[in-house]
């Protein structure tokens, strides 16, 4: 009987004491968002997060989506990828149509958190100054990161047809939302003012640690206003830039022409505004490696050839010679054979460039020259002249393309000049090279226009 | 040989018999009800009530004892010897048991130096308690054989005739045991000898006599003057007192009111295949079993009544001796390195020990599985393993050993085949490129100058034109090889009334069919019984396994996945300098399984420990507490011949589970209501842990683990689950005719939202025997009849971990900390439930000659357990919610006949299931696209994984011009469509040859709509031969590869020897299309979809059994030498590998949708049972 006893009363103990708290269990390993950015630390982590998203497949995706789209590459080997361009250029229906998606995806990501540290932050107690400069700092890295990513999400969704592009978030999303899209407009407004309060807030922020500085703001900015065609702003920020811009305490300059490739590995250049660190522990697979590399297992992606004969009219354009290679059946480009490199987002050459075409348009010719000589001359070519302002806007161009080939911008400066991309007249590529909203999310949200390609 | 003595010792005695078959005691029923009157019954009544309620057997010199009447209640206890101490306690009687189901009541012999009473002196009075004690000593006393030798009969009838006869069964081996007695005069009477043989004395020759044996049919003969009888008894073909095990408990399968299947030991052993559940293939009606592949270890999975879920697990719920265990993918293969992550999934239960296993009960509807409510939806699979008996020692030793090959080898282009055609394909190209005004075609396709543009697109670096002309690789040669296994096994068990035990052990070591694979089992097992008190039992079930498994990648990354596309037939396997062409290309099918080392240890304790305490009679307690933890140690390393720097990955990891059930239940019978209750509580709790670390870049070649690796990333997680469950039942009888059976079951799951945790899944079933009644009662052709019904609920918990919490996990940058968004909450998510009605038929005719029961049943499962995408503007893709339904019917079917008996036995067991499966409800959409993977859609009114795709037509075989509607305008227009080019079907119901995703349809289904097996069996002497033959019909395999295969020039990809059909001129009719080089139809449509309809010989076993008297001349038990082949023949349509394929972790939605699949493994064995 005492056995019984026993038995029957550890039943009833365990059936007590097992009752409600015992099925009620949470992940170890990942964080409420009901606490997530209830403090300093948890906002930090935040932004950290963002940068980690964008780190990767962020950038590589929109350099491979642009060149794709610029017909500036063809696949040379493909890994189920296939029909990358035909598709991206919507000359095709496959499986693949919904490619965007993944941009889409994480640059609303990056928008969501930057929407929740926005909200969270007045709530943030500020004991003393240092957390209240700490918090200023992040506040203007969430704006920055927003700006930047309707920027993006500006450039390939936004349909100049019908004027519209993304929905405009600026609060956290509540599954069920269904809002309309803003117009290319409303967005580069939105673009704007998020920059510019990162501009207030992140004052005298230099230190390069893979996070945005003062200086990636002002030279975001200037990429802003120059693809909008503001050239008075943009001269005027990648003047600020290239006069007082710093990296890393060094005020920023140009690299010398004999190592080109210290632009694209694993070193910070004094050159570097803005720059994704690489870290093998961050696992951020370096797709560019894989894609471009030819020491990569199967490359994927070759320059095409019409625009190979474009880069490499002077054979001895150390850009050229550095970073290419004609196997007169591929073309293969050198700037992704690191795999552990650091992705340059925004560098100084830009900045000289847009500065150069500014000072043109705003009709300072000689100071455009000048820009213009400043960076043929670091890739070991012979100072320019020009005959007028057309020619000298053409040379501008030009070396636009050469500077930055397979950075992504060809096709997003194609389309701010309105000229033909990759055999497309300009008015055709305009609304045709735009992605679909994603299909999924026109079926979930009515209020979603579908891009009009066909 | 100590047990001979004791039977012959006991036998030569002429004791009269009486036994407590129904049909004789008839007549004694009257008496029987008068006794119960009184307070006393006289003793023989007694025994004949225990005969009935324990269907034992009891053989006394009745003499000895008529005169005793003992109290009526006492002849109660949890089981028969209890009971009968009861009843003989107040008189000089005692007992033997002799085999499993007879007994020997006898009086001892007084000696003079006894000093008790003479028996005589005490009949007729209940005895008073001090001399009580005297008689427990006196039963002490003889506890040695050699006493129980020395029982003598204290009278002797008057004979006047003897009869004399040997009884002998169907195989005329003599009967020990048998029970025979005078009809109508249950107390004359005798049993069989250690011959066979038996001597009776009667008054005349003018009686009948009875012959009744345990298994046997009795039989009645008239002696009609006769003395000497040959009598042959036939073997009882009725299955219904065999006692079945439920959730909980066990139950006779007469009272059985679930659809409850049951496999016994017979078919679980000797099997070809490592693991357990493939031996349920074919066995079991409404059981659909599907072996992955061939890999040593790899997953089995099984549908019980079809899939019942999308997202959430299809699969059984597995309890091993009342354990729920872990079930399903047993490796993990986080690896940072894709070509590492692929490796193949293994199987968890892999680890258990057939050898081991009683029995396996299959419960299939949800009036069985309820019991198990929050995770029974699926159905359940009980495992119980063995317990000894009480008696000598047995030993079983097995050994095995088998050989295998693939079950069918795909042919591929040869190398100068390969090339021809991609010449071609180049050809037509460029005829398309001029054709065709793409400026991205411009010279691409350029055949000038002897193709030489061709030859450089096609040769990879390091091969010349003239030895890619001279090259034919057979890569799959090098993925395939014959396969071989070994398995012994040895157990022992045994033990005495108060404790039993079993232990066995078994080492397998098999080699796969496919090269590299190699996998190792260790298993021991520990299984005690013993009963403490009179009341109080406990016991211990324990099983130890160690697995060494060498698992390689097969349907991609490197094995035969790679020889069946990226290996191209024209490469060399090596370069002239001896080393591996193209190594790093991770298409060299030799270099790959050469470099690369994937292996998991693994060692896992899966065992409980249990207290049984009976009390008041009718009560009885029990607690378990059972373990299953795994512990595994997993290495991958891939060298830096075929990578640019050689990776490797070390995972460790636990998963540490335990289960507490306890359980009270009563059991009681009142005149013709029996009753059983059972409440009780279970609680269930998991905690995962794994630490993954991922090296590159190592010193030197031969160090290949991650430590010392230049680079290395540590991952470490954990995750917990936990269920917390309270359960009742009761099982109520009338008249042993009416059955009825009801449960309920609260069940609480950490997987859940915080406020939708709790669920409550009841059940009920009735059953009626029909046969019982009156007007069928004694109605010799239908013997059995048995109709049940039946209704329930369960639930479905199958899934991740958390998926209700809102989280953020951690994503670093540049080693400082950060945290994404991973999941968004949803406190509202909550069980899927699954309702099932079941409506069975169970029948027998002629006493078990043919037996059988067909079910049909309605599951709907609501609260889909699914995931919805939700947009992505919340930074996550989507978020697992309950929504939807779907439900399966359909009807279950088994038949067993024995056809032939006697000397030469056929039993032919037949089963077949027919089960449709459709979504009814998704939440209002019509169908939600791609699930988790891609690998598919679902869509409302359609099966589960049925393939939202283009319908296929076929291949032009001549140009021809047809008109097509715009969707845009809704205009027509005409178009082209050439001569071997792929004709699709549009939305219009048109030809096309546009592939428009806006012209995609549900197709196909990967659910077989018939499964089954028939299994003829045969003996003869000592020979048996047992043949099963599975089959599957109504559903497709959709070979998602061959969108690359089917024109594999652009991707590199090796085709089907077969396209070498391909249409090459006005006019060809083919199933292949005209080849080019560009890779421009990827497009999955339905002409990669094949009806994978198919019968499989799938086991047959030739055995013999070795003499019983030589078995006797070498003092062993039996011995049995047998023969098996696996997987001889198919018969299928199926072009491909092999129609039995399921993908690794597609889920329920990617079933059926191949990628680069492998065969099955074909085997023939050969093994030696002993047992002593």
């Amino acid at each position: 009987m005492k056995n019984l006893y026993k038995l029957i009363s550890l039943t009833i103990l365990i059936g007590i004491s097992a009752c409600s708290d015992f099925i009620d269990l949470e992940p170890e390993t990942s964080l409420s968002s009901a606490v997530a950015f209830d403090n300093i630390q948890g906002v930090e982590a935040g932004i950290n997060g963002v940068y980690s998203t964008l780190q990767s497949d962020w950038v590589e995706r929109q350099i491979i989506f642009s060149e794709t789209l610029a017909s500036n590459v063809f696949e040379v080997n493909s890994l189920g990828n296939s029909n990358y361009q035909a598709t991206l250029r919507h000359e095709t229906w496959t499986d693949l149509l919904d490619i965007g998606n993944y941009l889409w995806r994480m640059c609303f990501q990056a928008i969501d958190i930057s929407n929740q540290i926005v909200v969270a932050m007045p709530e943030i107690a500020e004991p003393n100054q240092q957390i209240a400069a700490e918090k200023s700092r992040l506040l203007g890295e969430a704006y920055f990161l927003r700006g930047l990513n309707y920027f993006v999400l500006n450039r390939f969704y936004g349909q100049p047809q019908n004027g519209l592009s993304v929905p405009i978030l600026t609060a956290p999303f509540k599954i069920g939302d269904t809002p309309a899209r803003g117009t290319i407009e409303a967005v580069k407004n939105q673009v704007i003012q998020d920059l510019k309060e990162a501009e207030n807030l992140m004052a005298g922020i230099e230190s390069n640690d893979g996070r945005a500085t003062i200086w990636a703001v002002k030279a975001l900015l200037a990429r802003v206003y120059f693809e909008y065609k503001d050239y008075q702003n943009a001269q005027t920020y990648a003047n600020e830039v290239i006069t007082n811009g710093k990296v890393d305490g060094q005020k920023l300059a140009l690299i010398n022409s004999g190592d080109f490739t210290s632009l694209y590995n694993s070193s910070i250049s004094s050159e570097h505004i803005f720059t994704f660190l690489a870290n093998p522990r961050d696992r951020a697979n370096n797709r560019l490696f894989e894609i471009f590399s030819l020491e990569s297992a199967a490359v994927e992606l070759s320059m095409s050839k019409p625009f190979y004969q474009i880069i490499s009219k002077d054979k001895k354009d150390f850009r050229i010679e550095q970073l290419t290679q004609d196997f007169r059946t591929a073309w293969a480009c050198f700037k992704y054979d690191d795999r552990e490199m650091n992705m340059p987002y925004i560098r100084l050459g830009e900045m000289y460039l847009i500065r150069g075409e500014s000072k043109v348009n705003n009709n300072d010719l000689e100071g455009g020259l000048a820009d213009l000589n400043n960076l043929r001359s670091r890739a070991g070519l012979a100072e320019t002249t020009y005959t007028d302002k057309a020619d000298l806007l053409d040379q501008i161009y030009r070396e636009r393309t050469l500077e930055l080939f397979m950075e992504g911008d060809n096709f997003h400066n194609l389309k701010r000049l309105e000229q033909p991309i990759g055999g497309l007249p300009w008015a055709e590529a305009a609304y045709k090279l735009v992605f679909f909203m994603p299909t999924k999310e026109v079926q979930l949200n009515p209020n979603l226009v579908q891009n009009d390609i066909w | 040989m100590q047990k001979f003595l004791l039977f012959a010792g006991l036998f030569s005695l002429s004791i009269l018999t009486v036994t407590a078959q129904t049909t004789v005691l008839a007549s004694l029923d009257n008496a029987f009800q008068i006794a119960e009157e009184k307070e006393s019954i006289p003793l023989t009544s007694a025994l004949t009530t225990l005969s009935r309620e324990y269907e034992v057997y009891f053989s006394y010199d009745l003499a000895a004892v008529k005169d005793y009447e003992v109290a009526k209640h006492s002849a109660r206890g949890k089981n028969v010897e209890e009971a009968l101490t009861n009843v003989l306690v107040n008189t000089p009687l005692k007992y033997k048991k002799v085999g499993t189901k007879n007994y020997v009541v006898f009086k001892q012999k007084k000696t003079a130096k006894t000093r008790t009473k003479p028996a005589a002196s005490i009949p007729k009075t209940l005895q008073k308690k001090k001399e009580k004690g005297k008689y427990l000593r006196q039963t002490k006393s003889i506890q040695s054989l050699s006493n129980v030798s020395r029982i003598t009969l204290e009278t002797i009838n008057i004979k006047k005739v003897t009869v004399n006869g040997q009884v002998i069964d169907e195989t005329n081996e003599p009967m020990i045991g048998v029970t025979v007695f005078v009809k109508d005069q249950a107390g004359v009477g005798t049993t069989t000898d250690f011959d066979g043989n038996f001597s009776l004395s009667l008054p005349d020759l003018n009686q009948i006599l009875v012959f009744s044996y345990v298994g046997y049919q009795s039989k009645e003969l008239a002696l009609k003057g006769q003395n000497n009888l040959n009598i042959q008894l036939a073997q009882d073909l009725q299955t219904l007192d065999e006692v079945v095990v439920v959730g909980f408990g066990t139950q006779k399968k007469r009272f059985t009111t679930g659809a409850i299947s049951k496999v016994n030991s017979e078919d679980l052993e000797n099997l070809a295949q490592t693991t357990v559940e493939s031996s349920l293939q074919g066995k079991i009606a409404g059981v659909q079993v599907t072996t992955s592949d061939a890999m040593a270890g790899s997953p089995v999975t099984i549908r019980i009544r079809g899939t019942s879920s999308i997202v959430a697990s299809s699969e059984p719920l597995y309890v091993v001796d009342g354990i729920p265990v872990v079930s399903g993918n047993f490796s993990h293969n986080n690896a940072s390195s894709w070509r590492l992550a692929t490796a193949h999934e293994s199987n968890a239960l892999s680890q258990l020990n057939p050898a081991d296993i009683e029995s396996i009960e299959i419960l299939k509807d949800a009036a069985a599985a309820a019991i198990y409510g929050s995770r029974g939806a699926n159905g359940v699979v009980l495992i119980t393993t063995k317990r000894g008996k009480e008696g000598k020692t047995k030993f079983d030793v097995s050994i095995q050993s088998g050989f295998s090959k693939e079950t069918n080898r795909i042919e591929m282009l040869n190398g100068t085949q390969y090339i021809e055609l991609a010449k071609e394909a180049w050809a037509n190209s460029d005829a398309d490129a001029q054709l065709d005004d793409n400026p991205r075609n411009d010279n691409r396709f350029d055949t000038s100058n002897d193709f030489a543009k061709f030859w450089q697109a096609l040769l990879p670096p390091g091969l010349t034109r003239e030895k890619a002309e001279q090259t034919n690789t057979d890569w799959i040669d090098f993925a395939l090889q014959e396969g071989h296994y070994q398995e012994a096994s040895l157990a022992a068990s045994g033990g005495t009334a108060k404790t039993t035990f079993y232990i066995g052990g078994t080492f397998r070591d098999e080699q796969g069919i496919f090269v590299g694979n190699n996998f190792k089992r260790y298993n021991s097992r520990v299984n005690l019984d013993h009963k403490a008190t009179d009341n109080l039992t406990l016991g211990v079930r324990m099983a130890y396994t160690v697995t060494d498994n060498d698992i390689i990648p097969i349907s991609w990354a490197g094995g035969l996945g790679t020889a069946q596309s990226q290996s191209l037939p024209f490469w060399p396997v090596f370069n002239d300098d001896g080393t591996y062409f193209n190594a790093q290309s991770g298409n060299n099918v030799a270099a790959e399984l050469a470099n690369t080392e994937m292996n998991q240890k693994g060692t896992s304790i899966l065992g409980n420990v249990y207290g049984q305490y009976n009390f008041f009679k009718n009560f009885s307690f029990r607690t378990e507490f059972g373990i299953n933890n795994i512990y595994k140690k997993e290495r991958y390393y891939r060298s830096a011949i075929i990578e640019p720097q050689a990776i490797a990955t070390s995972v460790l990891s636990e998963s540490i589970n335990w289960n507490l059930n306890n359980t009270l239940s009563y059991s009681n019978t009142f005149g013709k209501h029996a009753l059983d209750l059972l409440v009780g509580m279970n609680a269930t709790k998991n905690d995962y842990f794994t630490n993954i670390i991922n090296g590159e870049e190592f010193p030197n070649p031969a160090l290949k683990n991650p430590e010392n690796a230049a680079i290395q990333t540590a991952t470490i997680g954990t995750t917990q689950f936990a269920f917390l469950s309270y359960l009742g039942r009761i099982n109520y009888r009338f008249d042993e005719k009416y059955l009825l059976s009801a449960s309920i079951r609260r069940d609480g799951s950490s997987r859940f939202g915080r406020g939708n945790r709790w669920g409550v899944f009841p059940a009920v079933s009735l059953g009626w025997i029909i046969s019982d009644e009156d007007f069928l009662a004694g109605n010799s052709t239908l013997t059995f009849l048995k109709l049940r019904a039946s209704y329930g609920e369960t639930g479905n918990a199958e899934i991740g971990n958390f998926e209700y919490f809102g989280a953020f996990t951690s994503s670093n940058y540049v080693d400082k900390p950060g945290i994404i968004v991973e999941e968004v909450d949803n406190d509202n998510l909550g069980w899927e439930s699954n309702t099932q009605y079941d409506i069975g038929l169970d029948f027998g005719f002629w006493d078990g000659r043919i037996e059988g029961g067909i079910d049909f049943y309605l599951k709907e499962t609501s609260n889909l357990l699914t995931q919805i995408d939700v947009s992505a503007l919340a930074g996550v893709e989507r978020v697992t919610s309950n929504i939807g339904s779907l439900e399966n019917k359909g009807f279950d079917f088994s038949l067993t006949t024995h056809n032939l008996t006697g000397k030469f036995k056929w039993v032919t067991n037949f089963n077949i299931g027919y089960n449709t499966n459709e979504i009814t409800d998704l939440g209002g959409l019509d169908f939600i696209p791609g699930q988790a993977f891609g690998l598919g859609a679902v869509g409302l009114g359609y099966p589960v994984g049925a393939r939202f795709t283009v319908p296929f037509v076929g291949i032009a075989a001549s140009d021809f011009t047809t008109m097509v509607t715009d969707p845009e305008t809704n205009s027509a227009k005409e178009i082209l469509i050439r001569g071997g080019e792929e004709i699709f079907q549009n939305q219009f119901g048109e030809q096309t040859n546009i592939y428009d995703p806006n012209d995609q349809v549900f197709i196909g289904n990967p659910n077989p709509v018939w499964s089954g097996g028939l299994t003829n069996s045969f003996s003869f002497n000592n020979f048996d031969i047992s043949v099963l033959v599975t089959l599957a019909t109504g559903h497709d395999l959709s070979n998602d590869e061959q969108r690359f295969q089917f024109n594999g020039f652009g991707y590199g990809w090796n085709m089907w020897s077969s396209a070498t059909n391909r249409w090459q001129q006005q006019g060809d009719i083919t199933d292949m299309q005209r080849l080019t080089w560009a890779p421009s139809r990827n497009n999955t449509s339905s002409r990669v979809f094949y009806d994978a309809s198919y019968a499989r010989l799938k086991d047959i076993t030739i055995g013999y059994n070795l003499p019983k008297r030589l078995m006797q001349r070498w003092h062993l038990g039996s011995m049995r030498v047998f023969a098996k082949g696996t997987n001889l023949a198919t018969f299928t349509s199926y072009p491909g590998w092999d129609p039995e394929y399921n993908r690794d972790g597609a889920g329920n939605v990617g079933q059926g949708k191949s990628w680069l699949p492998s065969p099955q493994a074909q085997s023939i064995s050969f093994g030696l049972n002993l047992s002593f």
